[in-house]
């Protein structure tokens, strides 16, 4: 395990990552015109030296846009991020081309510096390490992305819902529902709005992916058109908290999403879930385009692609259980209908019930008839002696329901012992039958190592015998003489369960835990862009620009680089720098025009920025790679292709009215 | 009211409500919900009531509107209502009013639909059966008289309500009133839950009110109900009942309780054919005819009588042929009286739509813990089928199955052991198999009751139970209903039919009348047989009406 390096040697690693030309480009803007020949450790050293400075920082931390701060968030919880990643983030707020180009200048501003860790075909920024710890506590802040909290403000939390799982087990168990796609039919057309009260399509397709839920999470399992319902599987989910059941709701939406990839990313939804359950302890509405962008963060965290984040998150609002953590903690303790049982046989309860005596039974002593304000369940003779079939007894059901309800009727009693005595009329084993000669049957009868094994007795030689210890009763009889026991002879074999095992519940990864303690140091609290602070020393170092002589075009060109923010300090007005303006033409400038596009084919620094006119008379900004120019003799035009989704287009040189030539990244070429 | 736990009412979003009946507030909750809402069971804890597009009409024909409603599940409501429940109470409660029906001046042959919402004026023409009725006239349509009863009753089909707000005939005048002291000299005082439901039924004589169906217990005085409604009308009434006995039931009742002379008073039945001014009359009568596809020649009654006031005994038995009738009827003040508004054959819009809307109806358990009807001890004796019978009912069919468990011979043997525990007691033995009834009558040495009953007979045989001389009554189904033997305190139900929970809660309603000691029932069921599910529905109407059955095994 290699030691964490220290954010300076992060930082003189990633400086070190720098090509010498990027490198001397960026450093004249901070510390002037370099020599040759040069000391390039030294360089990084005043570099550090510069961005360690109380002063030099503070103007950092005034010179930051709101924009900045919801970038270099993005970025700080990302950890590393492609430019791609942190402007997927805000893609939905701001015009493509505006985020990229911020992107770009925190580039340029040092704010943001390739990691040097992230590998050549995915290469990453990452949060000036010299900077990280300061902005983390002053200037940034989760808000930034997901919106600041007004006064009484509880954050959201999501999570399933117990008692449609247990309500959908309980009608898989006693009203045989059958499979997937038969219980998919029976619950669309007849309990979805007589039992959950679903009437519109978006209130079925939720319970539909709670039933789905059961099948993913092995709690029914398929077995030809019937199912079985396993009571250990769903007796272990109902014991979960709500974040892990959760969990397993997620995971399925997930797998709806991407039936092919049951279980190929195992480990990736669990680091997806648990960074989208740690952000959304940050998130304060039910809206949308925060949720995407949670799920943005957690799907780059995670490294797991969503094919369709829109109906992801669509499913995410169908599906689970929003609650704002204090308002439903305070509904949870109103007043609450206690489990009643009644003369009816009806039990009636609000919220959900609770193990007694860690047993959690309810829904194989009796039917769901109702989920809704009042849940309630309905105990018959069908449901006892199917919960009989299910290996529990009369005792068993009597002191639960004694446990939960406190109600519970003289005459259920008698009922259940009846019906228990009923049911105890024929009696179904499953075993394998041993038959022996009589003297290996004497032997039987009375080795002790085997007794545990035998179910029955049926005759002196005859023998049924457990299955599920097989394998340890033919070695104790193998002991004892019988060189070869024959195999097994039967009309079948009980099949295996064809699926494979359901997503594991790992204790969250290392990942994870660092998301928990950046998200502590960001805070929820609201951080305040200093922005009179900020404007006060644009004013400031323009007054000394304006102070400075100098001819028009370097004038120009110190205003520019001071409204990019990459003059902070007086130290910086350095006319020598040279020329940093973004090159354009627009207008009836039609050779300018063509000559951009022209420079600009298949450029691996270069971007064109091209405002389209519409047939109505508005515009549209195209943020372009170009890849080639196309000539006629009547016309000019350039094939593009289009960021960032990646579309081809082909462009006529007339229709854009002005291009702008735009740097792809500072540090990294396409 | 400021504190939560002293609101006794859950309203789901699926319009039903839970009332936790130990909340110190339920009982002025109910009196509150009973307006809009209808109970749909009432065990011990908790209640349910569903609120329904009838009963929200119900609570707008008597006056009160959605906003009330939503007012008065606001003060009772646990929990924030429901959104869908506002949303439906709006627009459904509101539809009431919607559509009137009203006298249309100088037309004889005529009544006036009003339609004020155009979106119902386009439903309404759009249904080729009623436009067929309609004649577009001004602001409304004209709808012959005598199909006022369809009329209303295909609009209901389109949960369309039509508040019918033409006055009903008063009918030709009798004068009745109470005897304070009955001829048998008991002193008479109307209970207040009587004069509750009769006047639910009767409001305050404005339109739309005058009819309806008042749901009671058994033994609880439907009776005494009707004839309440009688004196306060006072006009020529009918009453049709469900079978002879009833109908001379009904007559000693009257004779017993209301000042009228005996002349006024006539029974039109397959014995006698009297019309006066109180007739009481079967459904039988009514509908019988000489062949299928013949008249019923014995309805004129029902249309010619120029009554005032017609009253449904036993409305959930009301028989098709009588619904028909009824629809041409509206005119007349129209009153069902009924213990289990449960009808196997779920024609209970109909009785909506045609008698009238349920007006009242009162949980069996409160009548009970006031003393109004006995307190019961339901108790379900499992009974083995003898080794001989194993295999006949392994083999049968489901029909002969039922039938082999209820025929059990082993019953018999314990009706004796438990006639034999209650020595005091009046004891029915009500069955459904003749063959099993008969051999039971001579077992027990009891006379038998059953459809081919001389009708003097059983009256005979009514009479001498009634005086105390004739201990044990063996009965078929025909004593399920309308029989008031008030001293009968045990009852032993040996084979029904099948699942009628109906039948049970009658049958049950036998031995309701109070009395000093509790009242007995008792189910014989045949174990590990199919009667025992059949006894599981049988129980369910009663079980939601507070009542716990014992479980026995005979060994």
């Amino acid at each position: 395990m290699s030691a964490i390096p220290s954010r300076i040697e992060l930082w003189e690693r990633s400086m070190a990552s720098l090509s010498d030309s990027v490198f001397l480009d960026l450093l004249k803007n901070f510390i002037g015109k370099v020599p040759t020949p040069f000391h390039r450790p030294q360089l990084v050293k005043q570099l550090t030296t510069l961005f360690s400075s109380e002063d030099f920082i503070t103007r950092v931390e005034v010179s930051l846009s709101e924009s900045d701060c919801r970038l270099l968030t993005g970025c700080a919880i990302l950890g590393c991020a492609t430019q791609d990643e942190l402007c997927s983030l805000l893609i939905d707020e701001y015009p493509y081309a505006a985020i990229q180009q911020n992107v770009v200048n925190l580039e340029e501003r040092l704010l943001l510096v390739p990691d040097p860790e992230s590998i050549g075909s995915r290469p990453s920024l990452m949060l000036n390490p010299l900077l990280m710890q300061r902005l983390l506590s002053k200037s940034l802040a989760i808000g930034h992305l997901l919106g600041f909290p007004a006064e009484g403000d509880s954050p959201l939390s999501w999570h399933a819902d117990k008692r449609i799982v247990r309500a959908l087990a309980s009608l898989h168990m006693h009203a045989s529902l059958g499979n997937l796609e038969r219980s998919e039919r029976l619950l669309a057309s007849r309990h979805a709005k007589s039992i959950f009260g679903a009437e519109d399509a978006r209130s079925v397709e939720r319970l539909l992916l709670y039933n789905r839920l059961l099948f993913v999470s092995d709690i029914v399992v398929p077995n030809g058109k019937n199912v079985r319902v396993s009571t250990e599987r769903l007796q272990m989910v109902l014991n979960e908290d709500e974040k892990s059941l959760g969990r397993r709701l997620f995971s399925t939406l997930l797998q709806h999403i991407h039936p092919q990839d049951r279980q190929r990313y195992e480990r990736e939804v669990q680091i997806f879930y648990e960074t989208f359950h740690q952000l959304l302890a940050y998130a304060w509405e039910d809206d949308p385009l925060v949720l995407k962008k949670i799920c943005t963060i957690a799907s780059h965290r995670s490294a797991l692609a969503i094919g369709n984040m829109d109906e992801f998150i669509r499913l995410l609002r169908v599906t689970g259980v929003w609650k704002h953590g204090r308002d439903g903690d305070a509904e949870d303790s109103a007043v609450t209908l206690r489990p009643t049982l009644d003369s009816d046989l009806t039990i009636s309860f609000t919220g959900d019930v609770q193990p007694v005596g860690n047993k959690d039974i309810l829904h194989c002593i009796s039917v769901v008839r109702k989920v809704d304000v009042v849940t309630s369940y309905e105990i018959s003779k069908p449901t006892i002696l199917r919960a009989f079939d299910l290996g529990l007894s009369a005792s068993h059901i009597l002191a639960y329901l004694e446990g939960l309800t406190h109600t519970t009727p003289a005459s259920l009693n008698d009922l259940i012992r009846h019906w228990e005595a009923e049911f105890g009329a024929i009696t179904i084993y499953d075993g394998i039958l041993v038959k022996t000669d009589e003297r290996l049957g004497r032997i039987i009868k009375v080795l002790p190592a085997v007794q545990s094994h035998i179910i029955r007795i049926i005759e002196d030689t005859l023998f049924l015998m457990a299955r599920s210890t097989e394998q340890q009763w033919r070695e104790i009889l193998g002991a004892t003489g019988v060189l070869i026991l024959p195999s097994s002879i039967s009309e079948h074999t009980f099949p295996q369960s064809s699926q494979p095992p359901s997503v594991t519940l790992d204790t969250p990864q290392p990942p994870i835990r660092e998301l928990r303690m950046l998200l502590g140091d960001l805070g929820a609290q609201t951080k305040m862009l200093q922005t009179e602070q900020g404007d006060r020393l644009q004013r400031e170092l323009r007054s000394l620009i304006d102070a400075k002589r100098l001819q028009k075009a370097q004038k120009e060109e110190l205003v520019a680089r001071l409204e990019r923010k990459l003059i902070l300090t007086a130290s910086q007005i350095d006319a020598t720098v040279g020329r940093t303006q973004t090159l354009e033409a627009s207008g009836f400038d039609f050779q300018g025009k063509l000559n951009l596009c022209k420079a600009a084919v298949n450029s691996s620094v270069d971007l064109l920025e091209l405002h389209m006119l519409e047939p109505d008379g508005g515009t549209h900004v195209l943020l372009t790679e170009v890849k080639e120019f196309i000539r006629d003799s009547k016309e000019a035009a350039i094939r593009v292709r289009v960021l960032p989704n990646g579309e081809e287009r082909v462009i006529l040189i007339d229709k854009v009215f002005r291009v702008r030539k735009l740097r792809r990244s500072i540090f990294f070429q396409a | 009211m400021n504190n939560m736990a002293d609101k006794p009412l859950i309203v789901q979003s699926d319009l039903s409500m839970m009332l936790d009946v130990h909340s110190p507030s339920a009982e002025l909750a109910r009196n509150d919900l009973l307006a809009f809402a209808e109970l749909v069971k009432s065990p011990e804890h908790v209640h349910t009531y569903a609120i329904t597009a009838i009963s929200l009409w119900n609570a707008a024909s008597a006056g009160i509107g959605v906003e009330q409603v939503l007012e008065r599940l606001a003060r009772w409501s646990r929990y924030a209502i429901p959104e869908p429940v506002t949303f439906h109470i709006r627009e459904i409660g509101g539809r009431f009013g919607c559509i009137r029906l009203e006298l249309h001046h100088d037309d004889q042959d005529h009544y006036l639909l009003t339609v004020s919402q155009e979106r119902f004026a386009r439903e309404i023409m759009a249904r080729k059966q009623i436009a067929a009725m309609l004649k577009v006239a001004g602001n409304g349509f004209l709808v012959p008289r005598y199909q006022r009863g369809e009329l209303k009753l295909q609009l209901i089909k389109l949960n369309l309500p039509v508040d019918d707000r033409i006055p009903l005939d008063r009918g030709e005048p009798v004068s009745l009133a109470f005897r304070s002291v009955s001829l048998r000299g008991i002193p008479f005082v109307l209970r207040d839950y009587q004069k509750m439901a009769a006047n639910a039924v009767l409001g305050n004589g404005e339109p739309g009110t005058g009819y309806g169906t008042i749901v009671l217990p058994c033994g609880s005085g439907k009776t005494v109900v009707g004839m309440e409604i009688m004196t306060r009308l006072a006009t020529r009434t009918l009453i049709l009942t469900t079978n002879v006995a009833a109908v001379h039931q009904w007559i000693a009742e009257i004779s017993d309780k209301l000042s009228i002379q005996s002349d006024q008073v006539g029974e039109y039945s397959g014995m006698r054919k009297e019309i006066k001014p109180i007739t009481v009359c079967t459904y039988q009568v009514l509908t019988w005819r000489a062949d299928k596809a013949g008249d019923f020649p014995h309805m004129r009654v029902l249309k010619e009588g120029n009554w005032g006031l017609i009253i449904y005994d036993e409305v959930h038995m009301l028989p098709a042929p009588v619904f028909k009738v009824t629809a041409e009827l509206q005119a007349i003040h129209r009153v069902g009286l009924t213990a289990t508004l449960i009808r196997e054959d779920h024609r209970e819009d109909e009785v909506f739509s045609l008698v009238g809307p349920k007006r009242f109806d009162i949980p069996w358990s409160e009548l009970e813990s006031k003393g109004w009807i006995a307190e019961a001890e339901c108790t379900e004796i499992r009974v083995p089928l003898p080794r001989e019978l194993e295999i006949p009912y392994a083999i049968g069919n489901k029909r002969e199955k039922y039938r082999i468990a209820s025929e059990n011979p082993e019953k018999i043997q314990i009706v004796k052991d438990l006639i034999e525990n209650h020595p005091t007691d009046f004891i029915l033995v009500i069955g459904q198999y003749l063959d099993q009834l008969k051999t039971l009558a001579k077992e027990l040495d009891a006379p038998l009751i059953t459809g081919s009953t001389a009708n003097a007979r059983r009256d005979e045989l009514y009479r001498l139970f009634r005086e105390g001389k004739q201990r044990i009554l063996v009965v078929s189904k025909v004593a399920n209903f309308a029989i008031d033997l008030p001293d009968a305190s045990v009852a032993i139900q040996v084979s029904g039919t099948f699942g009628s929970r109906q039948e049970e809660a009658q049958r049950l309603g036998r031995i309701l009348r109070p009395k000093q000691q509790s009242s007995h029932f008792y189910s014989l069921v045949t174990r590990f047989s199919s009667e025992e599910e059949f006894s599981a529905n049988r129980q369910k109407f009663l079980t939601e009406q507070g009542y716990t059955y014992h479980v026995e095994v005979w060994e």
